[in-house]
């Protein structure tokens, strides 16, 4: 449907039934629209015409509980009949309404809604008879656990909204209601603890949503680059997951989330650095186990954005830092390298990257080609032919290692900027070049902001918080909520206002 | 401004930078003290106080007033940590790197973190302060079995004069830093904060430089030169050669807060003194002539040499002054 198409549709419904089913024929182009059907039928006198999308609505459902039941239900010369009157006494299902406005009429059935218009009515019954496809809930594919509920979100709304109310079963948990796109209005849900989350942010993070004014929103991606604090920065400011019991943990601490339609993964806002540290079965596990993990992950992703740099530093400016034994067997593997060691490097990062994005969009069943290929061409071949020398190889695999024990994905790739960036430095500077890196990283991640709150809250401005940042001290000692909540512990005060 | 920071954030990058100058300051640039640095931390630490007291006692515009030679103080002082910074990788790195390379990129650094905002260079130096320790935690580790406090006899070094010139100097980079985090401050920053400031830095300082003492025997017969200086500094005297690189990189992060600091310092307080000069303007002067000072070399000019010690003197007098002139107490931070 263009523009002025939907312009056109701004109207109310008249009372002549063929009218609105030609207005409507012309707006679901049904001459040419295989998909859009109008069904006209009579019940006690009264001639209506039922409008629904072949595969969004259930045929099942219109036959046995809109046409079926007006067939049996309205005795023949029972009066003209109303839209009300129809959802009174005749229609068997529960989400039903009565509306006048073409528009919303328009947007209820394109969705899977049926319309039944009424003649002599101006207005037309919306039924819930939504019957599409649909994923069922399965297993998280990139927020993997060894401990901790499995389940992940899925593409429809209602069931997403479903799972997180199964977690969070409390009357204060709030789903409202919102459209984000001008022209294809997409659906979505902003969640939040009532008494728990600050209405200042839900107020701020409602704004922002009323500010978006693009035709479409295809996705919560999409959705979360149009409200972030700032498009340039490199690290996420918004936290996407795929379990509803980590959307749960994040309202229970007073953040907001937004469920959009289509989309398998939840947009949590604020959050801060250390949420992007942690990973989801951190809770579960006993806080020795918790906290050694972390720290183990912490390391890892600290490599994966130093070690190649530091790895050129040191062997192009400081060789007096590198063990004697270490720095000959260097250099000897070196020696019929023809390239410079920043040369090597990115060859070998943009070959890893290669792989690592080959095996993302290659078909499953020929991945295992794919294990090969990498193996031999950067294992031995690439060795052999004196392309890279062997330490470099173990450099690149720690470094992918790093990367890999990233939590989050989004931040993985910003980590995966940030080392090249260190790679320049040192191969520029050395490890004076590393040092200013790592400053103006620092500096950068300082100054950014993640719905209006500090990125690096709550250790810069210091706030009181739980002992769960890098450590994750026991359970008991987690009674706070996060800095940016309404109250320091949700439980008391709602239990107050209880 | 963008270039002001809250109070929190200001407190952060002190501690941050003075440590890290009083450290570079009394084992590079006064050797006079010998074995006697920590000693002279702490009297610096005392010298200061009047002064620093005066300064967060004097009136809004006598405060202002203040910003001019603290802003020339600054300046000079960061050229000073600029022109240490380069000269350090320098002695450092077995390849050769052409100084102006060495300082641009420091320029680009400051320039960026400058923009970002005070409050964010703020933030970094509470991270900073963190993984301060961590690193130093390292290096005392490693170094544990080498410490030997007889280095440290006799307790005033070469004498009390020695102690007292280097004091005089602490005083100076004190006062300076203090008054400055004083004077960009988004709100009142009261005398007590910047009390604690000042005494965790300088505790944090001298036992710094007592550790480093403990390592090797001071050199008081014979003049050292810089490049010895720098060089024992960042190779810790005994400790193997590998395990360098936690000192490296304390040493270099602790001069980049340093350097940051005093120039969104120096440019915030030309805002101030100048107060319809715009930021970006503010950050382009400021910073150009912490560059320009740098490249030519000025701190090491044999009349700026001549004029350093008396960077304490200078600011206490300045502060007397406006006192008498402009008046304190009114207006001033609850203390």
């Amino acid at each position: 449907m263009n523009r002025a198409q939907v312009e056109t549709a701004q109207g109310v419904l008249s009372g002549d039934l063929n009218e609105n089913i030609a207005y409507f024929r012309n707006l679901l182009h049904a001459d040419v629209n295989s998909d859009a059907h109008f069904r006209p039928f009579m019940a006690g006198g009264t001639r209506l015409c039922v409008i629904y999308i072949e595969g969004m609505a259930s045929d099942q459902k219109i036959s046995d509980f809109i046409l079926r039941a007006c067939a049996e239900d309205v005795p023949a010369g029972a009066g003209r009949l109303t839209p009300e009157a129809l959802m009174e006494r005749v229609v068997e299902i529960a989400q039903c309404d009565a509306e006048d406005r073409v528009r919303q009429i328009l947007d209820a059935v394109v969705t899977g809604m049926t319309a039944v218009l009424v003649e002599g009515a101006d207005s037309a019954l919306v039924l819930e008879t939504r019957g599409y496809p649909a994923r069922s809930v399965d297993r998280t594919t990139n927020e993997s656990v060894v401990l901790g509920a499995q389940e992940g979100f899925v593409e429809s709304l209602r069931t997403n909204m479903t799972l997180l109310r199964r977690y969070l079963p409390s009357p204060h948990l709030v789903t409202e209601a919102m459209t984000v796109g001008t022209a294809v209005p997409c659906k979505l849900s902003l969640v939040y603890l009532s008494g728990v989350a600050d209405p200042e942010l839900i107020n701020r993070l409602r704004a922002r949503i009323k500010r978006v004014d693009v035709p479409t929103v295809m996705g919560a991606g999409a959705l979360g680059q149009l409200i972030e604090d700032r498009p340039s920065a490199l690290l996420p400011q918004i936290l996407q997951t795929e379990r509803p019991d980590r959307v749960a943990a994040c309202l229970a601490d007073g953040q907001v989330a937004l469920l959009v339609d289509n989309s398998p993964c939840a947009l949590i806002m604020p959050v801060s650095l250390f949420h992007l540290l942690h990973a989801p079965d951190d809770a579960f596990a006993r806080w020795q186990y918790g906290s050694f993990l972390r720290l183990i992950r912490v390391a890892g992703m600290l490599l994966s954005v130093f070690l190649p740099g530091l790895y050129i530093a040191m062997t192009d400016y400081h060789m007096h830092l590198i063990p004697m034994n270490l720095l000959v067997s260097i250099s000897e593997a070196r020696v019929n390298v023809p390239f410079p060691i920043l040369v090597e490097i990115l060859i070998m990062e943009f070959a890893f990257y290669l792989i690592n994005e080959a095996g993302t969009r290659m078909p499953r069943q020929i991945g295992g080609a794919l294990g090969i290929v990498g193996a031999l061409i950067l294992g031995q071949a690439a060795v052999a032919a004196s392309i890279i020398s062997p330490i470099l190889i173990i450099i690149v695999a720690l470094t992918g290692l790093g990367s890999y024990a990233t939590p989050d994905y989004s931040f993985s790739i910003a980590l995966v900027i940030y080392r090249l960036f260190v790679i320049l430095a040192g191969a520029l500077l050395g490890l004076y070049g590393i040092c200013i890196a790592g400053f103006c990283i620092a500096v950068s991640v300082c100054s950014m902001r993640s719905l209006g709150t500090p990125y690096t809250t709550p250790v810069a401005p210091p706030r009181p918080h739980n002992p769960d940042l890098l450590l994750r001290l026991p359970t008991r000692m987690q009674r706070r909520t996060m800095p940016y909540a309404k109250h320091p512990s949700w439980i008391e005060e709602v239990d107050h206002e209880a | 401004m963008r270039l002001e920071m809250s109070e929190s954030a200001a407190s952060a990058s002190l501690v941050a930078a003075l440590t890290s100058r009083l450290f570079y300051g009394l084992t590079l640039d006064v050797p006079d003290a010998a074995n006697a640095g920590w000693l002279a931390a702490l009297a610096g630490l005392l010298l200061s106080l009047p002064a620093v007291w005066l300064i967060c006692r004097l009136r809004p515009a006598a405060r202002r007033a203040l910003a001019l030679p603290l802003l020339m103080g600054l300046a000079l002082d960061a050229a000073r940590a600029v022109e240490c910074a380069a000269y350090s990788e320098s002695c450092l790195a077995f390849n050769h790197i052409a100084p102006a390379l060495l300082t641009l990129p420091l320029l680009a650094a400051i320039l960026r973190c400058a923009w970002l905002g005070g409050d964010a260079l703020g933030g970094a130096a509470r991270i900073w302060i963190r993984l301060f320790a961590v690193l130093i935690l390292i290096v005392i580790l490693y170094q544990l079995p080498y410490y030997n406090a007889g280095w440290l006899r006799p307790w005033l070094g070469a004498g009390a004069g020695g102690v007292l010139r280097a004091g005089v100097r602490a005083a100076g980079w004190n006062a300076l830093l203090a008054g400055s985090a004083a004077g960009i401050c988004k709100a009142e920053i009261g005398f007590k904060r910047l009390l604690r400031c000042l005494l965790i830095s300088t505790a944090v300082a001298a036992a710094l430089v007592a550790l480093r003492q403990m390592m090797a025997p001071a050199f008081t017969a014979e003049p050292v030169t810089r490049f010895t200086r720098i060089d024992t500094l960042l190779t810790n005297g005994r400790a193997p050669l590998y395990l360098q690189l936690p000192m490296i990189v304390a040493w270099f992060g602790g001069m980049l807060h340093l350097m940051c600091f005093e120039s969104v310092a120096a440019c915030a307080l030309l805002g101030r003194l100048l107060p319809k000069l715009k930021a970006g303007a503010c950050m382009a002067i400021g910073l150009s002539a912490v560059f320009a000072l740098a490249l030519l070399r000025a701190p090491r000019a044999a009349a700026v040499e001549r004029l350093a010690p008396y960077l304490y003197h200078a600011l206490f007098a300045a502060a007397v002054m406006l006192w008498c002139v402009k008046g304190g107490e009114a207006g001033c931070a609850a203390s």
